[in-house]
């Protein structure tokens, strides 16, 4: 008898282990970082590779569909430039790396505010350019000067930046912007 | 000896989970999702998201921009896209119910705003010794064909708005588009 239960804690020891890995090779196949400032990740190059069923199946399991490869990209930053956790305490001012594409949107990630009647956002129709092109995006609780993306107090997010694939920008070797920490409790 | 009998079976155990678990939980919640959204619309029907669904399937895109779905079955013959769409970029994706995309378009690559995809089940290793020796083919359409590795899948055209005061009246212009079998409805 004693015998008989531990084989069933083996066994479900077994089953255990087997469904985390899964998940665990999920979340992390083909999250590969972008080249330069290493706060951002795209699973672009993952959709199109050998791993493109793992990859698939990372955004399926959020009930969501994946990028349409060749038309937009997607890049996440969990992080700012310091490797800290972005968090709606902080105020982060993010800055563009280079030419930006014909469209582009950054959004506010979130777990479960992302489908909330106020989307939080900011995209090349709704932000003014500097006089050099580049753009510049304060996100903070309360209202910014500029460009604001409007972050929840106390809460962890992450940043999705979309763009148009298109065009000379391709995001699978430039990050799209720096995230610097500015004001911090 | 019995200890290392539960051990391999442990392993056994896992191998099983794991394969189980990345075969069937990511379609499983996705399928949940895609039925909740099309609730009341079915297969093989064109219709605009609210924003909210938009926002769970395509997170990436502004929500004040329109999308629209056809959830398409063609298991029992094919199912035609009809894009009737306003003038401005949109983007038409194609994915498998497995997420795969298939097909995608945008209008500079379209060049029209008015086209037709007709969607058809790939032929299986069988079928297609069967055609290359009958010399038949699936007949099609016209415009465009793609053929979908599953008998479901996704449609999905996406037109960005810079205003979300026009949401209204562009969602109007992009449900013109349909999705209809070429089956008889049933009786």
């Amino acid at each position: 008898m004693r015998s008989l239960a531990e084989g069933m804690a083996y066994l479900v020891a077994g089953i255990i282990a087997g469904m985390a890995s899964a998940y665990v090779v999920i979340e992390n196949t083909g999250d590969e970082p972008l080249g330069g400032n290493g706060i951002w990740n795209s699973r672009a190059e993952g959709l199109a590779g050998s791993s493109a069923f793992y990859v698939r199946a990372h955004f399926m399991m959020q009930g969501r569909l994946p990028p349409a490869p060749g038309q937009i990209d997607e890049a996440t930053a969990e992080t700012d430039s310091l490797g800290k956790a972005l968090t709606g305490d902080c105020r982060y001012k993010l800055v563009s790396t280079g030419q930006m594409p014909r469209w582009w949107s950054l959004v506010l990630l979130n777990t479960g505010v992302e489908t909330s009647s106020q989307q939080a956002i900011a995209s090349a129709d709704t932000t003014i350019r500097e006089s050099d092109g580049s753009v510049i995006v304060h996100a903070a609780v309360s209202p910014q000067p500029g460009n604001w993306l409007k972050t929840d107090a106390a809460r962890r997010y992450t940043l999705l930046y979309s763009a148009l694939a298109s065009g000379g920008q391709r995001l699978a070797s430039t990050p799209p912007f720096t995230i610097t920490r500015e004001d911090c409790p | 000896m019995i200890r290392l009998f539960w051990i391999a079976a442990a392993l056994a155990a896992a191998v099983v989970a794991h394969v189980s678990f990345l075969l069937f939980v990511p379609g499983y919640m996705f399928a949940s999702e895609i039925a909740r959204m099309s609730k009341g619309h079915g297969a093989n029907h064109f219709f605009i998201l609210p924003p909210e669904d938009q926002a769970q399937l395509l997170p990436g895109l502004p929500r004040n921009g329109v999308t629209g779905i056809c959830l398409f079955d063609v298991s029992q013959g094919s199912v035609t896209l009809s894009a009737n769409l306003p003038d401005g970029f949109w983007l038409t994706t194609i994915y498998s119910d497995k997420g795969e995309t298939i097909y995608t378009v945008n209008n500079r690559q379209s060049g029209s705003n008015i086209f037709n995809v007709s969607l058809s089940k790939a032929p299986g290793f069988i079928e297609m010794l069967v055609q290359a020796t009958d010399k038949e083919r699936p007949e099609f359409d016209s415009g465009w064909t793609v053929q979908s590795p599953e008998p479901r899948g996704l449609a999905v055209v996406w037109y960005p708005l810079a205003d979300p005061a026009l949401r209204t009246a562009a969602a109007s212009a992009v449900a013109r588009s349909s999705c209809s079998s070429a089956l008889p409805p049933s009786q």
